[in-house]
């Protein structure tokens, strides 16, 4: 079984946006499930802060040993912030998917679109976990 | 490139695709996120009638010639997951390989793989891929397109005619002479006992069998184990129009020389 926090929203492609102190502003990054079925990821392509991404635009991409996947925005937004860490020891996603291993950092544009993401039991049941 | 591509973006639910091919010229492909610019000369390549093409796919780079690829198209969850599918695949060609004799497995595994970076794609065995006495014979990769998986590979049946470290950018206080572009030509005299162990690291089938397995016999080994693995009814197509017409229009992306050598 894999992890699946409460209180973030998931896409059907396998990222989370998790809520963050700052309005409008959420984390995003891949599942515990999206990191177990790549395996070990070695390399990310993100985009720099400043950019800004409809939803479900392609904002990068992830590969690991076994595939390669673009990253979907789950939320139409800007970039506010980029984890830097992920360039020196992209393992974080798999070690820590919902803390270390986060990717960027959205300001969302139009927060209405959470209405259209999964919450952790919708994300379950699409799973298959529930 | 494009019809693996056109293949995955084009497929319905309910349907896989397997397709088996040869390169009409050795063809080094790099991995999606390979730097390559700075490492291979393009004008080496193309000396030597080679080519190059950037795959949609990850890992590290292939030279493919005297070998077969194999590029299987599923539906993303249609072999319960992007795991569990490189693990049935990579059964499914061990299956082909000891159906001719050779003792083939999955590797286990022996710490974090390498990077993008990381060279010759034959040079380690990632978990899961097919070895032979702990050498690498097929190189795998895989790519979610869509909501399609393909995973596609490269046997190696004998060592490529042009060797990677000949296309290699030279030093810069080093200016390259024709003498130093190494290529191997087919061995036309007796047979040789025994035959040239692969220069990667990895080893190739006609290595593994002590003797030359051709191109049709290991084409027909897969076919059938993969047919095999993967169940259901198959029958051998060609392209459709839909398919076709994709393929077409990613031709100019696949062949757009900046793309190839954008990194």
């Amino acid at each position: 079984m894999s992890e699946i926090p409460t209180g973030l929203h998931y896409t059907q492609e396998h990222e989370y946006l998790k809520p963050t102190d700052e309005d409008d502003v959420f984390v995003v990054g891949v599942t515990d499930y999206a990191q177990g079925e790549l395996g070990d990821v070695v390399y990310l392509e993100l985009p720099s802060a400043g950019e800004a991404f409809e939803k479900m635009e392609v904002f990068g991409t992830i590969e690991a040993v076994k595939a390669v996947s673009d990253l979907f925005s789950p939320i139409s937004g800007e970039v506010v912030e980029v984890n830097a860490a992920l360039d020196e020891d992209p393992a974080l996603v798999n070690v820590d998917p919902y803390g270390e291993g986060w990717m960027v950092r959205i300001r969302a544009t139009d927060p209405s679109e959470l209405d259209n993401l999964l919450d952790d039991d919708g994300y379950r049941e699409l799973l298959g976990e529930k | 490139m494009a019809v693996d591509v056109a293949l995955a973006k084009a497929l319905e639910e309910s349907e896989g695709v397997l397709r088996i091919y040869r390169w009409a010229r050795p063809t080094l492909s790099l991995g999606r996120n390979q730097p390559a610019r700075d490492r291979y000369d393009p004008s080496a390549i193309e000396a030597l009638g080679g080519d190059v093409v950037r795959r949609p796919s990850g890992g590290r780079e292939v030279m493919h010639d005297r070998e077969l690829t194999y590029s299987v198209i599923l539906p993303l969850r249609g072999l319960g997951g992007l795991r569990q599918s490189y693990v049935t695949l990579n059964q499914g060609l061990v299956s082909a390989l000891r159906s001719l004799g050779v003792n083939a497995r999955l590797a286990p595994r022996t710490g974090r793989p390498p990077g993008p970076e990381g060279g010759d794609c034959f040079k380690q065995a990632a978990e899961g891929e097919v070895e032979v006495d702990g050498r690498k014979l097929v190189g795998s990769a895989q790519a979610r397109i869509g909501h399609a998986l393909l995973q596609h590979g490269s046997i190696l049946l004998a060592p490529p005619s042009i060797s990677l470290e000949s296309l290699y950018t030279p030093p810069a206080d080093h200016a390259p002479s024709p003498g130093q572009v190494r290529m191997q030509r087919p061995h036309n005299g007796p047979r040789p006992v025994s035959f040239p162990p692969s220069p990667s690291g990895g080893i190739t089938l006609s290595e593994a069998c002590a003797g030359p397995i051709g191109f049709p016999r290991l084409s027909a080994a897969v076919e059938a184990a993969m047919a095999g693995c993967l169940g259901g009814r198959w029958a051998i197509d060609s392209l459709r129009d839909g398919e076709r017409s994709l393929a077409e229009s990613l031709l100019g992306q696949y062949r757009c020389s900046a793309r190839t050598w954008a990194r």
